[in-house]
């Protein structure tokens, strides 16, 4: 059906690779975009825009279109940095307004199966940053995927002798959440990490 | 009997099944008794399919360990089931429709993507020839049908072991590229998660283990003792899970020479077993058939009393050509002992005269024929 626009197949071909996108809504998105000339070239810009200007903060690794970013820059807590998985893990602990320290994205997680080791990580520049610097605490906060955990544990042995306090996010049952309705290993977890009220 | 006799609160009952497609079964409708049902006739009819299909309903796979594209019938892409339950007063509708490589299951009509929530609503245990494994078949056979039966018991239980077996694989994917940058964490969360796993299996066969050498006597009319022990080098019935962990993280630490050898992770529970014994001796040596076949059905009663302990529930029963290496005393004793339960039971046999439930014991009959019920 594509056969003759080399074009839109190539168009085709790039909407494919993003997640959860496949031939079939490929094909959708692209013919939308076509009947809508504005759309593509405010599309096209966006991309090109965030393309040049949308960077990696060189200090803790999360986006950020000024470097230093707005985090590491800002009037935030030295002494405690909360390090996760990926820049979005960021966006998510600062929407909740619970945090006031600094960040450092590793930009993944340990896992041999997808051949990440703890050189594929920002791993190298996190422990440079703690032992240059005057922070007290490291709030480890990766998902609890047994990845996540492996990746909590790797680090907790890192700076097992480098005099900071080492923390792990606490996880449980959703606020506002029916206990019936929770599921039974998030419960077992949340009964095993009970605490003194 | 030492133990409390089955509460009566909820038992679970099959109503109806409707099939569709489902291997030689093309079209078929059934309403059941509430006590026994019978399906009966020559081999190869397809009797069996009758109970897989029930199996599948409840538990998502086969009985025979057979694949989703074996299940349907050869003129068709996609087989339907859909049954009617009722558990403690409270009906449900059930349905699976399932092609090669996926199923859509529905609870009340509705659209249910949760295998973990559907898993629970018809609890069903099954015994059939292929269980016999168990005893003469391969560890990883005993690990599976473990792993089940604590599944069964225990819905937290799956996460668990994947958890478990995502790690060892993690690991051993370390081994075999020979780059053991950070195997120290992964051995940590092996320890961790392994412990958890070796915990929740030995929990569970604890528990069995006394029902199970009660019905034993009581299946086999004997005095004969049967005993059944979980087996992990890392693991000790005093052991707290702490202990679990530390115990194996020691053993992973002290391997770690022979699996760099091997590539490969070589203690933990991914080598767990199941002793059985009959008067202190391995059963697979030294057990007749009948023997044998009593054992794993003392194992399935046991099973439905420790799940209706944890759950308040009773599970339906399906037996599969259970008569066919059983001498009558045993069958006897055991449709005695099921006829004094409030089970729901399916039974599968070539002869309905093998079974010899008394003229006042409520039951369904189902000749069947080429698929059909006839
Ligand atoms: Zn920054």
């Amino acid at each position: 059906m594509l056969h003759n626009s080399h074009s839109l197949t190539r168009l085709v071909g790039e909407l494919k690779k993003l997640p959860g996108i496949g031939e079939k809504s490929a094909c959708r998105l692209a013919f939308h975009l076509l009947r809508s000339p504005a759309n593509i070239i405010a599309l096209a810009e966006a991309l090109n825009e965030v393309k040049s200007r949308v960077r990696f903060c060189s200090v803790c690794f999360s986006i950020t279109e000024d470097d230093p970013c707005a985090i590491c820059r800002g009037n935030r807590d030295d002494s405690i940095i909360c390090v996760v998985e990926e820049p979005q893990d960021v966006l998510a602990i600062e929407r909740s307004g619970a945090f006031r320290g600094k960040y450092h994205v590793l930009h993944g997680v340990l896992s041999p199966l997808s051949g990440i080791t703890p050189a594929d990580l920002k791993i190298a520049q996190l422990l440079e940053r703690v032992s240059n610097s005057s922070i007290k605490e490291v709030v480890i906060a990766t998902n609890f995927s047994v990845e996540g955990e492996a990746t909590a544990i790797y680090l907790t042995g890192l700076f097992r002798n480098h005099g900071v306090r080492v923390t792990r996010l606490a996880h449980g049952i959703p606020i506002g959440s029916d206990l019936e309705y929770i599921d039974s290993a998030t419960m077992q977890r949340a009964v095993q990490g009970r605490s003194e009220v | 009997m030492k133990r409390a006799a089955f509460r009566i609160m909820s038992d679970m009952l099959l109503n109806n099944l409707t099939i569709n497609f489902f291997r030689n079964i093309r079209r078929s409708e059934l309403h059941f008794d509430n006590r026994f049902n019978i399906f009966y006739g020559k081999n190869g009819q397809g009797k069996t399919n009758y109970l897989e299909a029930i199996f599948f309903l409840g538990t998502l796979k086969s009985f025979r360990h057979a694949k989703q594209k074996d299940m349907i019938d050869w003129d068709e892409v996609t087989a339907h089931l859909r049954c009617s339950i009722i558990d403690n007063e409270l009906q449900n509708d059930l349905s699976i429709s399932f092609d090669n490589s996926s199923k859509i299951l529905k609870i009340d009509g509705k659209s249910s993507a949760r295998a973990v929530d559907y898993c629970h609503l018809l609890s069903v245990v099954a015994f059939s020839p292929e269980e016999m494994v168990m005893i003469n078949g391969s560890p990883e056979q005993r690990r599976r049908y473990l792993d089940r039966a604590v599944f069964c018991s225990d819905p937290g239980y799956l996460k668990i072991y994947h958890d478990y077996y995502r790690v060892l694989k993690q690991r051993n994917q370390l081994l075999k590229l020979r780059n053991y940058a950070g195997i120290e964490a992964w051995t940590d969360q092996l320890a961790n998660t392994g412990a958890r796993l070796i915990h929740k299996r030995s929990a569970f066969i604890r528990e069995l283990a006394e029902p199970f050498s009660i019905y034993y006597k009581n299946i086999s009319g004997s005095d004969e003792l049967a005993r059944l022990c979980y087996h992990n080098p890392s693991y000790d019935s005093r052991f707290s899970l702490s202990e679990i962990r530390d115990e194996l993280f020691r053993a992973l630490n002290a391997s770690s020479r022979i699996e760099r050898d091997r590539c490969a992770t070589v203690v933990g529970p991914q080598r767990d077993d199941l002793e059985f014994f009959l008067n202190d001796r391995p059963i697979r040596e030294h057990g007749s058939q009948g023997q044998q076949k009593s054992f794993v059905m003392a194992l399935k009663m046991a099973e439905i009393e420790l799940l209706n302990e944890t759950s308040g529930r009773l599970p339906i029963l399906l037996l599969d050509d259970m008569t066919a290496e059983l001498d009558s005393n045993r069958i006897q004793h055991l449709l005695d002992f099921l006829t004094g339960r409030n089970i729901q039971v399916f039974i599968t046999t070539t002869d309905p005269a093998s079974i010899p439930l008394s003229g006042s014991t409520q039951r369904a009959s189902f000749l069947v024929e080429d698929g059909r019920i006839v």
